[in-house]
């Protein structure tokens, strides 16, 4: 599939940073494939809200109609930091979550397909309550929780946002 | 794609100009004397890739006893530091310094990881055995109850680690973790003769990477799958032959020092299954440990001790978080939990040796873990112990902190 994307962008935030390793960037590939197969995707970097951590956003675009937005972020683990992306539609809701880089040794269990497939679907309604509405993993309990609840803070603030016009 | 990196470079160097970090690179090449780690830490170079932790359990131990006076046992079991250092993103360093009642200082982890790739990791260094759910994950909010299970201490060896090299990794797309390392094993007949023993197996030849020798490498696997919402499941191996001082300096065409030195030795297949489950406030654990030991009966005939041929040994916990009830946005968490074990290290016996019906063993343990934050735990239990030889039940009550940081 063709991904245009703004390589330029992403590169450049290299110096703020935050730079997209290779493997890290096929993951994005890979999602946007699953998430639209056959659609040529182009990234257009947009500003993101101050405070969450957040490295860089894109609005989704194929042929100049916005199919969504892409946020690419960090949270701590408990003794470094992961990398991880949300792909949310024009409403904000999540279509679709991937830890791009996971650091540490312990925790790593959060970067299952099947675990981030909780995300799916869910938008600033909802709990992202760790042994409520996302069931965790043992032995990477607190990854979980922390991913949980910064995606929870993102997808709250980028709504909020969005009531306010920003987006 | 040239043309597109020279762009990329020009666009580089210009925003470093800009942002003035053109002149901080120039400096540190020039003029700026290598930092050993202090100064790193100190001036903050470093501080973004250095990671601090800690670990502390501290335990109040009371046998209750009907018709006779009990001494307790107020112990800071454990403190252990936790520091890590990433080189860069594929480069990191691990290590566990332990001090265990206070005064006994060792090293648990130290290993150097290198990642080609989340699915492909190498390891060389101390590490830790993945056998069973402890061994590995042996902090003590990870677990219910002051102590941790008698299974984990007397048929796996928890803390239970030796230097050696391997890979692991994980498939994010099938929720898979895989461990295989090439260890060091057990010091089965050491300086002072047989380590080995009935009761609690290889406990005591942990050589804890203490100037450990080595005569005969071993193989450490473990498999997790965490596939299914709230459910994880391992299965791991471990096998290979224990060590020997007898090897050293042994002549090849010495046959009866050879035949002494292969007596000194014992065959270890350890296999071992565990599931973890939480959900909506439940938490439940299960484990099975199956040991198969070669060769015991030359051994215990040649160092006149104990040692089963097989073991064998399982425990099944629940326990369930109250203010999940109540009210879940709590953080603190209150979880009663029960935990029954079954282990016997004698279930198997060779040679002449009898089995010892003292070593099939029965622990209940009734108990509450309180936790202040997920990091921070108050635990009280009370523990019934029993064995097939005796129809007397010791107990015992106990409490403790715990903390992780």
């Amino acid at each position: 599939m063709l991904v245009v994307c703004s390589f330029i962008l992403i590169s450049f935030t290299g110096i703020n940073d935050f730079e997209l390793s290779k493997s890290a960037w096929k993951k994005v590939e890979k999602s946007m494939n699953d998430l639209w197969p056959g659609f040529p995707v182009d990234t257009v970097g947009i500003g993101a809200p101050e405070g969450l951590d957040i490295k860089k956003m894109y609005q989704l675009q194929h042929e100049q109609a916005a199919l969504g937005y892409m946020v690419f972020g960090d949270a701590p683990s408990r003794y470094d930091r992961f990398d991880f992306m949300i792909i949310y539609d024009m409403d904000f809701n999540i279509l679709n979550t991937n830890i791009l880089v996971y650091r540490e040794n312990y925790g790593g269990e959060i970067s299952s397909k099947r675990w981030l497939g909780q995300f799916e679907g869910k938008n600033y309604k909802d709990k992202f309550k760790l042994d409520d509405d996302i069931v965790g993993i043992s032995g990477a309990t607190m990854s979980c929780r922390i991913a949980s609840e910064k995606f929870k803070r993102i997808t709250v603030k980028l709504h909020e946002m969005k009531v306010q016009g920003k987006y | 794609m040239k043309i597109r990196q020279i762009i990329l470079s020009g666009i580089v160097i210009l925003a470093s100009v800009v942002t003035g970090n053109a002149q901080v690179t120039s400096t540190d090449s020039v003029s700026l004397a290598p930092l050993n780690a202090i100064n790193n830490v100190l001036q903050g170079y470093a501080s973004r890739n250095i990671s601090l932790g800690a670990y502390a359990q501290i335990d109040y131990n009371q046998p209750l006893a009907a018709n006779e006076y009990s001494i307790g046992k107020m112990d800071v079991h454990r403190f252990v530091m936790f520091m890590g250092y990433q080189f860069n993103d594929k480069t990191q360093f691990v290590t566990e310094v332990e001090f265990e009642h206070v005064s006994e200082v060792y090293v648990e982890q130290a290993f150097l990881n290198y990642s080609f790739d989340p699915r492909l990791n190498f390891r060389a260094g101390l590490l830790l055995i993945p056998m069973g759910i402890i061994n590995e994950y042996h902090e003590p909010t990870t677990y219910y109850g002051v102590e941790r299970p008698n299974l984990e201490g007397n048929l796996i060896p928890t803390t239970w680690r030796e230097i050696g090299a391997g890979f692991s990794g994980s498939f994010p797309s099938s929720s898979l973790r895989y461990q295989v390392y090439l260890v060091n094993g057990f010091s089965g007949y050491g300086a002072s003769g047989a380590t080995f023993r009935g009761s609690d197996a290889f406990r005591k030849g942990r050589q804890k990477a203490a100037e450990s020798y080595i005569s005969s490498p071993n193989l450490s696997m473990k498999i997790d799958y965490y596939g299914i919402p709230g459910l994880k499941v391992g299965l791991s191996g471990y096998t290979g032959k224990s060590q020997s001082v007898l090897f050293k300096g042994l002549r090849k065409d010495d046959e009866m020092a050879s035949y002494r030195a292969d007596s000194s030795v014992v065959h270890i297949t350890m296999m071992g299954l565990d599931a973890r489950y939480q959900n909506k406030g439940i938490v439940a654990r299960a484990q099975l440990i199956s040991a198969i030991i070669g060769n015991t009966d030359q051994y215990n005939a040649f160092s006149g001790t104990d040692l089963g041929s097989q073991m064998m040994g399982y425990y099944v916990e629940a326990g369930y978080d109250v203010f999940h009830l109540v009210n879940r946005q709590m953080q603190h968490k209150c979880v009663p939990f029960i935990r029954y074990e079954r282990y016997d290290t004698h279930q198997g016996v060779a040679g002449s040796l009898t089995e010892n019906l003292a070593y099939d063993r029965t622990d209940i343990t009734l108990g509450v873990n309180y936790f202040l934050t997920p990091g921070a735990v108050l635990k009280g239990d009370y523990q019934v112990f029993s064995n097939q030889s005796s129809p007397v039940k010791a107990k015992q009550l106990n409490f403790g902190v715990g903390i992780w940081f």
